[in-house]
């Protein structure tokens, strides 16, 4: 039994092609990377997944069809919109405790908040936090249960490098726990690394599922991180960014002010077909 | 399914409760029901039967046309204002479905406005003490019925406003008119017709139970005057056709309208593409 799987999924907003005929499938305890330009379809997918939207076409998840369990599907799975909204009144609070009533979870705030920094935040109304905090908070809601499955849609939006990294360790902890971890972006950039497999869309085709080692050998990326140290600035290359800014926070650098130069995102999605 | 409809609506009274449109009605209804109260005391400079009376007829008319108007208005507002400002993907991403969702708005709207309302007739209650006897406790009890029924249709109304309506303003200005049709139009069209089609009482009756204002307006004159006499041939025709089963109706067709139209919103909502 796969975590999910997508078969012949179609999907048209006001008669224009979202998805066309996406079949995927996604082994349990398994990480892919789902990538496409903006508008191919990524974040329409994962939501037919959580069954948000219709759609035609069957999807499983953990074998269960998600038009008729889409109710357990989502008790099992932990989702990051694109576009973080909640109730702008809302206290930090509140809103975990809505989160994990509903998914029958007891949890301690702290325990929650803290692994992204938002443990001084509890008191905040949503209203009042930053774009980064929300990306966070949103993060923070998606692991309350301990999910089987984490849908991520854009989840690096906002974040900076430091707050990045952490996320990236995290996703890598639950794959090691055996959770499925689905993230989308629009850019491959520090990303391929984190994941076993990397699926591109394009005008809502699914066009590739290759490894991420054959992903890394097609776009060959280059990344330079510049830090700024006692004695100016000292530049690091790298094909790997997380992996090299975890071990710059391990030589003790301040990685939150980095400047990190990216390759052309555009030139790698391109090399590998998106 | 009832776990968490109950988890919902717990959450989402209080905010409710806290919110402007329900602030405002609580002060609007409790001000206007004491100032009534109040010169249904100071009417004949003494007090009595007649002054309370009086200040009875002002809490029907108080009654007919806000709480329509606020049970429609917060209802229709509900779904989609969460739809406008983007929280609805997060709430239905979460384990609810729209079917839980839809319920809980409707009942959490009912409950607030429910509350609110008995707020407001506490304190005129409280104010209207020192001349009330058992018998116009009743009464009032009597008039509170009705007014919970027509509480339950409006909102029922609102809701089939808010899965369908585009946006807040199209709810909002659709939840008006229906209200101005409803409380105004309606009435002066039955006169109208009355008048150019002679219509006779049984015909006039069955046309204004057809509205759910009506039928409470009706129920409400019947808590105060058993006999009907204000209604003229009207009220007479019924008491003496139908005896007190003319009531049944008038409970019922408030009831069948909420129930209508949360059952058709329902439909609607599960079956609409977000």
């Amino acid at each position: 039994m796969y975590a999910i799987e997508l078969e012949g999924v179609s999907k048209r907003f006001a008669g224009r092609p979202a998805l066309e005929n996406v079949s995927l499938r996604v082994d349990k305890g398994s990480s892919v990377l789902l990538v496409g330009t903006n508008g191919a379809g990524k974040s329409t997918l994962l939501r037919c997944v959580l069954g948000i939207i219709g759609f035609t076409g069957s999807i499983t998840v953990h074998g269960l069809d998600v038009r008729r369990y889409g109710k357990e599907v989502r008790r099992m799975v932990g989702y990051v919109p694109q576009n973080v909204r909640f109730g702008e009144n809302a206290t930090v609070e509140y809103v975990v405790d809505y989160v994990s009533d509903l998914k029958g979870v007891d949890v301690y705030l702290e325990e929650v908040l803290a692994p992204l920094g938002l443990e001084k935040l509890a008191g905040a109304r949503v209203g009042s936090l930053s774009g980064g905090m929300r990306q966070r908070l949103a993060i923070s809601l998606a692991l309350i249960g301990d999910p089987q499955i984490l849908l991520l849609d854009e989840p690096f939006n906002n974040l900076d490098p430091m707050a990045k990294n952490v996320v990236a360790e995290i996703l890598r902890r639950k794959v090691e726990e055996g959770k499925t971890v689905v993230v989308s972006s629009h850019t491959i950039s520090g990303l391929i690394h984190s994941f076993d497999v990397v699926a591109v869309l394009r005008g809502g085709r699914l066009v590739r599922v290759l490894e991420a080692s054959e992903a890394v050998e097609m776009v060959k990326p280059v990344y330079r991180i510049h830090v700024q140290t006692d004695n100016g600035w000292r530049t690091y290359t790298t094909d790997d960014l997380f992996e090299k800014l975890k071990e710059l926070v391990e030589m003790g650098f301040d990685v939150k002010n980095a400047w990190i130069e990216e390759p052309d995102a555009e030139e790698m999605l391109r090399a590998i077909g998106g | 399914m009832t776990q968490t409809l109950f988890k919902l609506i717990v959450k989402g009274t209080y905010s409710s409760l806290t919110s402007k449109w329900i602030l405002g009605y609580i002060m609007a209804f409790t001000s206007l029901s004491l100032t009534f109260s109040h010169l249904g005391l100071l009417g004949l400079g003494t007090v009595g039967f007649r002054a309370y009376s009086g200040a009875l007829a002002g809490i029907i008319n108080l009654n007919l046309y806000i709480v329509p108007l606020i049970s429609t208005v917060t209802a229709s507002l509900s779904i989609v204002s969460e739809r406008e400002q983007g929280t609805l993907e997060f709430h239905l991403s979460l384990p609810i479905t729209r079917s839980e969702l839809v319920m809980a708005k409707a009942l959490t709207t009912i409950l607030a406005i429910v509350i609110a309302t008995m707020l407001g007739y506490g304190i005129s209650s409280w104010y209207l003490m020192f001349v009330l006897t058992e018998l116009d406790l009743l009464i009032l009890l009597k008039i509170l019925a009705a007014t919970l029924l027509m509480v339950f249709a409006f909102v029922g109304l609102g809701t089939l406003i808010t899965v369908i309506a585009s946006s807040r303003f199209a709810a909002l200005a659709a939840s008006i008119a229906l209200w101005i049709f409803l409380a105004m139009i309606y009435e002066m069209a039955l006169m109208a017709l009355v008048m150019v089609l002679r219509l006779s009482a049984a015909d006039l009756w069955l046309l204004m139970i057809l509205n759910p204002l009506e039928a409470s307006r009706l129920l409400m004159i019947y808590s105060v005057d058993p006999a009907m006499t204000f209604l003229g041939e009207l009220g007479h025709f019924l008491v003496r056709e139908a005896g007190e089963w003319f009531v049944y109706p008038l409970i019922a067709m408030p009831l069948v309208y909420g129930v209508a139209c949360l059952l058709a919103g329902l439909y609607i909502f599960r079956n609409i593409d977000l």
